[in-house]
């Protein structure tokens, strides 16, 4: 799987949300090593925006250690811990209030409530940074903050269009009021920022070369005057010294001009021991000018003078060596004020300090607002403008921004060659700064308040769109009818009204449609006299009922809500049939239906016949349901028994012409025989053997019509309900008990060719009795019938049964001379007969048809031969039935 | 076969001379044959052939001059059978069980003339 923006975008591979977090925070303090300057230490960072896009993508909690994360690079950048503390505090904020409001109006409020309190806190009272810094910082800050929320959404809704191309999982899309104030406050912000920022950098740069010039003059001024002032004072010195040499002066002596001069050796020139000598000279300029003459004509090395600090004065000082080889020197006192006066010419709001420095002596000039010992300043090379700090700027706890307020701009020049000395000058530029800051601040100001202002503007066109587009929206939920709508300021939601208004329109139509169709649906369903139904499909099985017509409440008495319950079906099968309609049941699929009929109890006790005919459907979700409809047959079931029992008494009546033929000829033989010996008795002539005949043949024939009786009784009996597995030469014989002597009588010959080891048979016995009793008693009548002996000598029955695919077939023909044509295809037909009146009413066939169709069976008619032939078709029953018989029964 | 022997010894006692048969055609026979045969009593229902046809088959080859008179008997005389035997010169039908005194007045009745 190619690698397509995985970690980012969230790709289908699991990525715990807390290592992708991490790895958004780590992004973000990346970003932050590139930070966009805004002018004098001022620094945006912008790599917060990509940490705070994991607080809507990711989840709050990770958002904030993203930000958390990414904002710590602030602590080794700014040397504080509070930047990092104050945008931890603001992801906090927003990621508590990411679901309620937008995001930008989150982190203004966070600004405005919490922010700017906490930078006033921690930079203003913890840090102790200038008024000027901190209303700065307590604007700039939030810029930054109100920039990178902006960049978030931006970039959410950037990876919310990359996930749709992607096909990925959806991101929860912003609000109205999040997008319009974003948008508006980003055209607000983003312009501003960019302006005051390259203004910043242009003023910065204006500023530094301002200073610089400012600088380069003055060290060109100092180096000037200091130039000047050194050859004036060191001649004044020389000639000094020279007077002394020639006045030979016993005593080596230092002379100052100033007469209030406190003269003191200085120790760090051990040229020997110094000797204060006091020249009073009432006209100073005057007994300079004799010097200047005098020492016109001296040779004196300047290599020879040295300047000495000497706190509140500056000696001159030029050793000298006399005739006899001593060494002495002469010095020459300056207040500091005169040497600062002379070589500081210049205005003294210039703010430039002047620091002259040779090995380890300095000499501060002007008012430095700085202790010159802590300063770098030993190194700077000249003709060169450097940055010093009086304190060490990465010192931690100290803002860059109030460092820089402690910043010095110096450049350093070298002075009279030969001299050593060096001058520092050394500018502050705060000033400058503080106003371009105020001016920045002031612009952020107007920034911050349209920021504000767009806020509300988007909150307010926010408000009416969304109000509109809620009304619309509430209108289309809440489906009220002819409700009137809001005007709207916005006229494509006018138009969404309208559209809105006709979708109405049709859709009430459409409701009514349905609700009319509905209606009929209910009254068709309540009404009607079937119970619909729908199931659950557990595997492949019918479940309880989700759903049924009110007309179970009719029907069965069952309320919706009873039938509903669990197990409601299966309760209420009759204890006969449950077994078999379970299982039949049990295996549903789509697309299959299953009918059965089964008894099944209603509400009040009794049970009732239904056909029940199920469907299972599949659903567009993939799942089954069941489909049913379930008729009452009750009566049906009843008219068939009716039928049956009809059919039966039909039967019984059809056979007792026959019955009484078979009963008259047994009764034929005993009276007969009883009358014989009635004579004999009258005759005197009844012997012994005649009598014992006689008597036999009674009993015999007594037998015989009492057997014949017996079945019939058994015969007339109702079936049992219960199917169940009979051998089929019992019902054959068993019929042939009925009617054999009259087939006897006619001469016909019954063949039965039944293979040992026959299937049994699934039904009732008397039932399929009276199949075969119909089909002999119709040979019977049909030979009875025939008007010539000629037509068959040797009538017969021929009853064959056989298995062919586990369906087991019985024939029965007859050579009696077949069906006529004319109802060959009606014979199974009621009351369809040609027999004389008396014999029959044309039900034996019709009810042998039902009997047959009730055991699963069929049966046919057909001519073969010179007779009949009837083909009945059987399942042969199970070896194991499903509903084993009782015990007993 | 009970009935037809009982029948026979019954026809004995009453020194009445007959022939009995289970065959209709055998029946038909002895008939056609012995022209001092006065009368046939068939039973309706007979292997083969019913009594009726019998009585038919005889009566439309017999010579119109032989008076031969015929009794049917049988189980439960319908419309139809008194119709059938009108047609075919019946002249009594007795029914089962078979009252022997009636028979024996019938037997009278029919051979005395």
């Amino acid at each position: 799987m190619p690698l397509r923006m995985s970690w980012f975008v969230g790709s289908r591979r699991k990525i715990s949300p807390w290592l992708l977090g991490f790895l958004l925070g780590c992004a973000g303090w990346l970003i932050n090593q590139f930070p966009v300057p805004f002018g004098w230490n001022t620094q945006f960072l912008f790599g917060n925006a990509i940490a705070l896009v994991a607080i809507r993508s990711i989840g709050p909690a990770v958002g904030v250690m993203a930000v958390s994360i990414a904002s710590a690079e602030t602590i080794l950048r700014w040397n504080h811990p509070w930047a990092w503390l104050i945008w931890t505090v603001e992801a906090i904020f927003l990621a508590v209030s990411e679901k309620r409001i937008p995001l930008i109006i989150a982190d203004f409020l966070f600004w405005v409530a919490l922010g700017i309190p906490l930078i006033v806190l921690t930079y203003g009272v913890l840090m102790g940074v200038g008024p000027d810094t901190l209303i700065l910082t307590a604007q700039k800050q939030p810029t930054n903050g109100l920039i990178n929320v902006i960049l978030a959404e931006l970039l959410y809704i950037g990876l919310s269009k990359a996930r749709k191309i992607c096909r990925l999982r959806q991101l929860p899309p912003l609000s109205l009021h999040a997008v319009i104030s974003t948008v508006l406050v980003a055209f607000t912000l983003i312009p501003g920022f960019l302006i005051l920022s390259a203004q910043a950098q242009m003023k910065n740069s204006s500023l530094n070369l301002e200073v610089r010039e400012k600088l380069l003059k003055a060290t060109n001024n100092v180096k000037t005057r200091f130039d000047e002032f050194i050859r004036d004072h060191l001649a004044t010195t020389a000639t000094l010294a020279k007077i002394i040499v020639e006045l030979r002066i016993e005593e080596r002596a230092i002379s100052s001009l100033d007469p209030g001069a406190v003269r003191t050796p200085a120790s760090d020139l051990n040229w020997g021991q110094l000797i204060p000598v006091r020249i009073d000279c009432l006209d100073e300029k005057q007994a300079l000018e004799k010097l200047k003459q005098s020492l016109a004509q001296m040779n004196l090395g300047r290599q020879d003078f040295s300047i000495v600090n000497r706190g509140t004065y500056v000696d001159f000082v030029i050793p000298l060596r006399d005739e006899s080889g001593q060494f002495c020197r002469v010095t020459h006192s300056v207040s500091k004020k005169v040497f600062e006066r002379q070589i500081l010419d210049w205005n003294p709001s210039t703010g430039i300090t002047a620091i002259l420095l040779n090995g380890k002596q300095k000499i501060a000039l002007g008012k430095p607002a700085h202790s010159i010992d802590v300063l770098p300043i030993q190194n700077i090379s000249g003709d060169e403008m450097v940055e010093v700090h009086q304190t060490k700027p990465m010192r931690f706890g100290l803002s860059l921004l109030a460092a820089l307020d402690n910043t010095l701009w110096a450049r350093a020049v070298d002075l009279r060659s030969g001299l050593a000395w060096r001058a520092v000058l050394i500018y502050s530029p705060k000033s400058e700064m503080g106003l371009l800051r105020s001016r920045q601040s002031q612009i952020l100001t107007i920034l911050l308040a349209l920021t504000a202002l767009s806020i509300i503007v988007a909150l307010s066109i926010g408000y009416f769109i969304s109000r509109s587009l809620k009304g619309s929206a509430s209108r289309i939920s809440n489906r009220e009818i002819g409700s009137t709508y809001l005007p709207s300021a916005f006229r494509e939601i006018s138009e969404i009204n309208k559209e809105i208004d006709e979708m109405e329109r049709a859709l009430r139509n459409t409701q009514q449609e349905l609700k009319i169709n509905q209606d009929h649906l209910n009254t068709f369903l309540s009404h009607a006299p079937l119970i619909v139904y729908r199931t659950k499909i557990t595997g492949e099985s019918r479940g309880d009922v989700s759903f049924i017509s009110k007309s179970v409440s009719r029907m069965l008495g069952y309320s919706t809500e009873e039938a509903g319950e669990k197990e409601w079906w299966i309760r209420n099968l009759h204890s006969d049939d449950r077994n078999a309609v379970i299982a039949s049941f049990s295996s549903v699929s789509p697309g299959t239906a299953i009918e059965h009929e089964y008894r099944f109890r209603a509400k009040a006790g009794n049970y009732f016949w239904l056909h029940d005919t199920f469907v299972t459907l599949k659903e567009y979700s993939g799942e089954c349901i069941g489909i049913g409809f379930l008729f009452d047959i009750t009566d049906r079931k009843d008219m068939h028994y009716q039928h049956l029992r009809a059919a039966r008494m039909a039967n019984l009546g059809e056979m007792a012409t026959s019955m009484a033929h078979e009963l008259n000829q047994p009764l034929n033989t005993i009276k007969i025989a009883a009358f014989n010996i009635k004579t004999r008795l009258e005759m005197g002539i009844l012997d012994r053997e005649s009598c014992e005949a006689r008597v036999e043949r009674i009993i015999r024939q007594t037998d015989r019509a009492a057997n014949l009786i017996s079945h019939m009784r058994i015969f007339g009996r109702e079936p049992a309900a219960q199917a169940v597995p009979f051998q089929l030469i019992d019902a054959v014989q068993g019929a042939l008990t009925l009617v054999e002597y009259q087939l006897d009588a006619l001469g016909i010959l019954v063949n039965i060719d039944i293979p040992p080891g026959f299937p049994s048979i699934l039904g009732h016995l008397t039932l399929m009795e009276q199949v075969f009793v119909n089909l002999f008693v119709n040979i019977r009548d049909a030979v009875k019938y025939r008007s010539s002996a000629s037509e068959a000598d040797n009538l017969e029955i021929m009853l064959t049964a056989s298995v062919k695919d586990a369906v087991i077939e019985i024939k029965v023909s007859d050579n009696a001379g077949g069906i006529r044509i004319d109802i060959l295809d009606r014979v199974f037909e009621p009351f369809i007969t040609t027999k004389q009146l008396g014999d029959g009413v044309g039900l034996g066939l019709s009810i042998s048809y039902g009997i047959i169709g009730d055991m699963g069976g069929s049966i046919d008619a057909s001519n073969v031969g010179d007779g009949a032939c009837f083909t009945i078709k059987l399942p042969i029953a199970p070896k194991f039935p499903l509903n084993p018989p009782a015990a007993g029964k | 076969m009970d009935t037809v022997v009982e029948l026979g010894e019954w026809l004995n006692l009453k020194k009445i001379k007959f022939v009995a048969t289970n065959e209709p055609r055998h029946a038909m026979d002895v008939v056609m044959r012995n022209e001092s045969i006065k009368m046939l009593v068939v039973d309706a229902y007979m292997s083969r052939m019913s009594g009726y046809s019998l009585v038919a088959a005889i009566s439309s080859q017999m010579p119109t001059s032989r008076r031969l008179r015929f009794i049917i008997i049988t189980g439960h005389p319908t419309e139809d059978d008194y119709e059938i035997a009108e047609r075919l010169g019946v002249s009594a039908f007795l029914e089962k069980p078979l009252d022997l005194d009636a028979l024996e007045r019938v037997l009278r009745n029919n051979l005395m003339d």
